[in-house]
């Protein structure tokens, strides 16, 4: 009858709570910022200015073009400031798009039942069945590139995902008895939502928008690649190398420094991902 | 205050009965004990008092609640009565508390809510609970989380939360189960000496007759949701006249004596 209560961790509760830094963290941060510089830099200065054709075409790197230049004698360097700083917001944008619908669609699922449930759940199965990529092309397509439409169409493709994440950690958390403790001490659901469902959705959640962030700047790149992204005069990523795809044997510069670019963010965003995991759990912390 | 159940069935949505029709009464102070094995309908019993069963399973009859019907009540009224009225503990302290929550912002909770208490007011209000159930250095309890203390602890923090808010009966559901023997002691203790202290209602749901009989004064034992045996717990001890109440005192009888004498018979 006597059950060892094997989940008491009395020793844990000393006030010196150590609290750990992930290097993965590290390493997220320090890539994204690294990024965040060059994105910043190109609003203050830029070598060159986007419509400025006086360069020689397609010369190599040198010290006035440091990445050379394209078929029209653009500055190549210039061009990929502008470029990084449109991915950034386009991956900002779009998680945010992500989160909010997703998860205020999710938790309105997760207080579902029966039937209602049962729709919705298999229409968000069949929405994620279609890649994100796909989505995105579809609304991209049919509205017209531009911007916003980029920034929202990868945005509202990548909340199905975050809708059936939610849907299922915020089903899961109401059939905790905190929440039925919760509602018997006469907490309404809006209380619940955002005392206890958000608060403990939230390392998960945190975690998918990095995540999400880092599939959208690619998503970007993608689309700008097959055209259907971020339309000129803009600078992109993804049309810099579809730019460098002629000459990549003469200047593989041109190709390499946008690609080592979309790396970067995308690692970035995956380290700061698994480091925000692992930090924002207070159940973790004490683990070595 | 006082909590009149008539006539209560729980179905399934299929129409099988969980609970067939039931009826008791608490009077305005009294200790009732609700015994009986898993699945005998004890806890939806209890649950449906506060109006919390899950969807599947619909009430029928009538639970009034100092004269408020909680059967098809709105959702204001029933927030009402939960907590202030009636308040619950349950039965896995592990998971009644919410675990990213600091301990202090949750007992806060009630009290901000149901007494409207603020600043330094609601945290010597904090202080105070934490103290009436008997929880050593506040200071550390209040800026912890539940998993950094132990499971009688976070009990102690349940049954606190649950007091906040001054109600006029205790539902506790086998509040001690997951506990240690010796921990479940103290619990029955606390959970007596407070309601003796406030004048605090009672109905303690339990498999385990030795706990009841601590704890209560009235006993309803039930099996397959019904009322098998009403009446005083000495008199439900001493002389059971169901079955299925003398097989719960035989075998705690027969552990009794297993106890005194050093093997089983």
């Amino acid at each position: 009858m006597s059950t060892i209560d094997t989940t008491s961790i009395e020793v844990a509760a000393t006030p010196q709570r150590r609290r750990r830094w992930p290097a993965t963290l590290t390493l997220g941060t320090v890539l994204l910022a690294l990024v965040a510089v060059l994105a910043l830099v190109s609003l203050v200065w830029l070598p060159f200015s986007l419509d400025d054709t006086t360069g020689s075409r397609l010369e190599g790197p040198s010290l006035q073009h440091w990445l050379g230049t394209d078929k029209l004698g653009r500055d190549t360097f210039s061009y990929l400031l502008v470029g990084t700083r449109i991915a950034l917001v386009v991956g900002v944008g779009s998680a945010a798009i992500a989160m909010v619908v997703g998860v205020t669609l999710g938790t309105l699922a997760a207080f579902a039942n029966g039937w209602v449930d049962d729709i919705q759940s298999s229409l968000l199965d069949v929405i994620i069945a279609f890649p994100t990529l796909l989505l995105a092309m579809l609304i991209g397509a049919a509205r017209g590139a531009s911007l916003t439409t980029a920034i929202v169409s990868i945005g509202l493709a990548a909340s199905a995902v975050v809708a059936r994440l939610t849907r299922i950690l915020a089903k899961r958390l109401l059939r905790q008895q905190f929440i039925t403790a919760a509602r018997t001490s006469g907490t309404r659901t809006l209380g619940i939502v955002t005392r206890h469902l958000l608060p403990n959705m939230w390392p998960t959640l945190i975690v998918t928008a990095a995540l999400i962030f880092g599939t959208a700047v690619l998503a970007e790149a993608s689309l700008s690649y097959l055209g259907l992204g971020v339309p000129p005069p803009n600078s992109s990523l993804g049309r810099l190398l579809q730019g460098a795809e002629s000459t990549v044997l003469t200047s593989p510069l041109a190709a390499i420094a946008p690609g080592l670019v979309i790396v970067a963010i995308v690692l970035g965003a995956n380290f700061l991902a698994d480091g925000l995991r692992e930090k924002l759990d207070p159940t973790r912390r004490e683990r070595g | 205050m006082s909590i009149e159940v008539t006539d209560l069935s729980i179905e399934l949505g299929s129409g099988r009965r969980v609970v067939e029709p039931t009826s008791f009464q608490l009077a305005d102070g009294e200790r009732l004990g609700i015994i009986g094995e898993s699945g005998s309908g004890k806890s939806v019993t209890t649950l449906a008092i506060l109006g919390l069963l899950p969807g599947s399973l619909t009430p029928r009859g009538s639970i009034l609640v100092d004269g408020t019907q909680i059967i098809g009540a709105s959702p204001s009224t029933l927030s009402r009565v939960r907590g202030g009225q009636v308040a619950m503990v349950f039965q896995d302290p592990a998971t009644a508390l919410d675990p990213l929550m600091r301990i202090g912002r949750q007992l806060a909770e009630p009290l901000r809510r149901h007494q409207g208490l603020r600043g330094s007011a609601l945290e010597a209000a904090v202080r105070s609970a934490l103290d009436e159930v008997g929880l050593p250095d506040p200071e550390r309890m209040l800026r912890s989380f539940p998993f950094e203390v132990s499971g009688g602890q976070r009990q102690r923090v349940a049954i606190a939360m649950a007091l906040a808010c001054q109600p006029q009966v205790l539902i506790a559901d086998e509040p001690t189960t997951a506990l240690d023997v010796t921990v479940q002691a103290d619990i029955l203790t606390l959970i007596r000496r407070l309601c003796e202290q406030r004048g605090m209602g009672l109905i303690f749901v339990s498999h385990d007759l030795a706990v009841v009989a601590q704890t209560v004064t009235r006993g309803l034992v039930m099996e397959h949701g019904r009322i098998v045996e009403e009446g005083p717990i000495l008199d439900l001890i001493s002389a059971p006249t169901h079955p299925y109440t003398e097989s719960l005192v035989s075998s705690a009888r027969a552990l009794d004596a297993a106890l005194s004498t050093g093997r089983l018979s």
